[in-house]
């Protein structure tokens, strides 16, 4: 029966229309102040999936948060169904003025819905009439918005009410560009009255946060959100309740802010460091009369404003004659204060290793001043530690030589100003003058040998030589003055015998005729051997039958052209 | 008109490398300048451009090195000094202020007394640079030359022995040359660069750690495994640290 009135029911169900909202809580807001994005999907059959639009001008705090119900009526007889999902987000604007929450796609199952953009309107506080003041709001402070790289700059955070605060949970942004410190943060908001453009308020300080800008130009700080809890007028709060007073929350935050972080400016003369702020630098010993091997305590301390952590001297260059142990750094913060800083002690153990006068140098702060704008040295007083000898104590007690100990407490000889001699790193081992020396060893090596090879050569083409000037010799005996007809057969038969030697490489004084003919004959020139033979024949016949001068004249002109033919036909 | 080409072509090779030369004298000035108004910083920079360009000369060595020193990079001005000397064995201002710099080396390694024939030996070879003692041994070759070439046209018994001094001299330059060169192209020496190194048993920073060593060191330099250098301190330990931790030495 129960089945069947169900199965009836079922049959008469009507589903109400599918519909899909975006609303905000708010339209108008205060800068600061949070709204709620509302997504009403109604009687659709599926979940909706809903993708947020980029939303700019917005910060979103929180969300999505999810609701669902279902209800079910019975009219006359008819079953009505009806679903409702609601999606909410809370967003807080990061701009004043007309923003926009653009159109919206929502799908649900097959059935899609645009919504229409909603419009807000972000008032600047400063700006607002005082009948529309908010009755609570954070602000976020800077007390220097053009600070220098590493100077220290305050944010505080106040919350503004003029309602009862039942809780306050706060979230810090990322402080991208900065090292910071955080210098205060009550537990409980310690509530105060203050005045703020033209109103009332109740004002307690959230957070103070010390800000060293780490790099220099344009840095945005991202806005703190917080949720606050408000308590509700209009319920009377139960004295028995387990949960305390009725309260509703609320999310808002604090404006954006802008730094503009200053470079530090360049040093002309001296060094630059990080240290920035305000400093002071003193030093002391623990006792300047010492033996020798006994240890004493060296001090430095820096006090004062700004970063202390970037505070640092430890690498100083002690004399060689102490030995130096690590240094104990103390630091002593002075966080109630509202500029951080405090004290910075560093403390050396050092041990003189030889007797006599040691002085530690003076040891320098180099900081930059951002009040006055410019690098500031600082540095403590050259101490004298005046080290008696211990006698018991080698002299190499820290392992130097003898040589080295007499180095002790000498300084580098100055730099070299000498020609510069450019020279490429890349260049071998062989130089020029090694070539040219190697050039000049082999060439005085090679001198004897040459020469020796040259002589050789000479004797061994002597023979030729004399060949060739055979005929040369032999003319010039011929052309010499020859005045008698004995005098010029004398000359033909002593240029016959120069001719023969330098022939034959012979150094005989004299031949017979007919040893001239018969060296002519082996020589293949028996005929112009005869011919010769006549000449040396009427030569040898003159003492005894005078020749007139015009026949020893023809026989010398002839004997010049015979001996002529002999040299182009000597074999 | 071929010889205008010739020309021209000389001065295309000589003019880029006259303009090199003179932007390599105007960092060296200005590192020079630095090095006097106490700006050592800065000289120390403008020094480092010049060898990073592959120029050098000794006294850029010790310049640099000096200001290292005036830095309080101890182990900058031990490197410099070291590299000065590799140059000109005899510069005495880089010895004494390597001895100045050294005396800050937190590391000593003490070493017994070599005997006096090879402190002498070692001495002498180090008078010189292998390039100083090819020149050095080619120079008495020629003189050598000479003497034999005298010897056979004189024949002369004072010069007969003094063929043979030179000739004698003339090995004994040859041994130290051929030895400094073997030293140059197979002994690589470095400095310890970072403050503490620790020097481990293999090329890894999961090895075992083995001893440390400490900036200013000087060690010999072993082969080198994937940016990891094997080291050898003169007391003959041994270990492997990381490339970026030692300078070599030119």
């Amino acid at each position: 029966m129960i089945h069947t009135i169900l199965i009836c029911l079922l049959s008469t169900l009507i589903w109400a229309e599918s519909t899909v909202n975006v609303t905000v809580d708010r339209n108008r807001i205060i800068e600061g102040d949070s709204i709620i994005l509302t997504i009403t999907a109604k009687n659709v059959k599926s979940e909706p999936d809903v993708r947020l639009p980029n939303l700019q001008e917005f910060k979103i705090v929180s969300g999505p948060s999810q609701s669902s119900s279902t209800n079910v009526q019975f009219v006359n007889g008819k079953v009505t169904k009806s679903s409702t999902t609601t999606l909410s987000w809370t967003l807080v604007p990061i701009k004043t003025g007309k923003l926009t929450i653009p159109a919206m796609v929502i799908k649900a199952g097959k059935q899609s819905f645009t919504s229409s953009p909603v419009s807000i309107t972000v008032l600047k506080r400063e700006d607002l009439q005082t009948e529309f003041v908010s009755q609570f709001f954070i602000e976020a402070e800077l007390d220097n918005k053009t600070p220098y790289r590493g100077e220290q700059v305050i944010l505080t955070y106040t919350l503004y009410t003029k309602v009862d605060v039942t809780s306050f949970d706060d979230k810090l942004p990322k402080f991208k560009g900065f090292w910071i410190e955080e210098l205060f943060a009550p537990k409980n908001l310690q509530l105060r009255e203050s005045q703020k453009n033209g109103n009332r308020f109740y004002a307690a300080t959230i957070k103070k946060i010390a800000l060293y800008p780490t790099k220099s130009g344009d840095i945005d700080i991202d806005p703190m959100t917080a949720v606050i809890g408000i308590r509700e007028k209009q319920q009377r709060w139960n004295d028995f309740s387990l949960f305390g007073p009725p309260s509703k929350k609320y999310t808002i935050s604090t404006n954006k802010l802008e730094l503009k972080v200053q470079p530090l400016p360049e040093r002309e003369n001296g060094k630059v460091s990080a240290v920035v702020g305000n400093w002071n630098i003193r030093s002391g010993m623990s006792t300047t009369n010492v033996k020798q091997d006994e240890a004493v305590t060296f001090q430095v301390i820096i006090n004062g404003t700004g970063n202390i952590q970037t505070v640092d001297i430890s690498n100083i260059s002690f004399p060689n004659e102490l030995e130096i142990f690590e240094p104990e750094i103390h630091i002593k913060e002075n966080p109630l204060r509202d500029k951080i800083g405090g004290e910075k002690k560093f403390e050396w153990v050092l041990i003189p290793r030889f007797a006599g006068d040691i002085y530690i140098p003076k040891v320098q702060l180099n900081y930059f001043d951002p009040k006055q704008g410019k690098w500031l040295t600082k540095s403590t007083a050259r101490h004298r530690l005046n080290v008696a000898p211990n006698e018991k104590s080698a002299i190499s007690s820290i392992g130097l030589s003898k040589e080295e100990v007499a180095l002790v407490g000498k300084d580098i000889r100055f730099m070299d100003e000498s020609q510069s001699k450019w020279r490429d790193r890349n260049s071998g081992l062989i130089s020029g003058t090694a070539l040219t020396l190697l050039l000049l060893s082999g060439m005085v090596f090679a001198f004897p040998h040459a020469h020796s090879l040259t002589r050789k050569r000479m004797k061994q083409t002597s023979g030729g030589r004399q060949v060739r000037r055979a005929l040369k010799s032999a003319f010039l005996i011929l052309d010499s003055k020859s005045d008698t007809p004995e005098e010029i057969y004398t000359h033909i038969y002593k240029s016959v015998v120069c001719f023969i030697n330098h022939k034959m490489g012979l150094n005989q004084v004299e031949y017979s005729t007919g040893e001239i003919i018969d060296i002519f004959k082996s020589r293949n020139l028996s005929k112009v051997g005869e011919s010769i033979e006549q000449i040396m024949i009427r030569g040898e016949t003159v003492r005894f039958a005078p020749i007139s001068s015009q026949d020893a004249q023809n026989d010398l002109q002839e004997f010049k052209i015979l001996l002529k033919e002999t040299d182009d036909g000597w074999l | 008109m071929a010889g205008c080409k010739y020309i021209l072509f000389f001065f295309a090779l000589i003019f880029p490398l006259l303009a090199v030369q003179e932007e390599i004298a105007f960092h060296y000035e200005n590192g020079m300048n630095a090095y006097r108004i106490g700006q050592f910083d800065l000289a120390v920079q403008e020094f480092e451009v010049i060898l990073e360009n592959n120029w050098d000369f000794p006294e850029l060595y010790y310049n640099l090195g000096n200001a290292f020193y005036r830095n309080g990079n101890t182990a900058g001005a031990v490197w410099a000094y070291e590299s000065c000397l590799k140059l000109s064995p005899t510069h005495t201002n880089a010895s004494y202020n390597l001895k100045l710099a050294n005396l800050k080396v937190k590391d000593r390694v003490d070493l017994p007394k070599p005997p006096l024939y090879l402190k002498w030996y070692l001495g002498i070879k180090e008078q010189f640079t292998p390039s100083e003692w090819i020149n050095i041994s080619l120079f008495i070759l020629l003189l050598f030359s000479l003497a034999a070439i005298l010897c056979r046209f004189l024949s002369n018994s004072v010069l007969n022995n003094l063929r043979g001094i030179v000739l004698s001299v003339l090995f004994v330059a040859m041994f130290f040359t051929v030895h400094s060169i073997w030293t140059k192209n197979s002994v690589k020496e470095g400095i310890i660069y970072d403050m503490k190194v620790e020097v481990r048993s293999e090329p890894n920073s999961f090895s075992t750690r083995l001893f440390e060593v400490h900036a200013g060191l000087k060690v010999s330099v072993g082969q080198i495994s994937n940016e990891w250098i094997a080291i050898e301190l003169l007391d003959g330990k041994t270990g492997w640290v990381e490339e970026n931790d030692i300078r070599l030495i030119w």
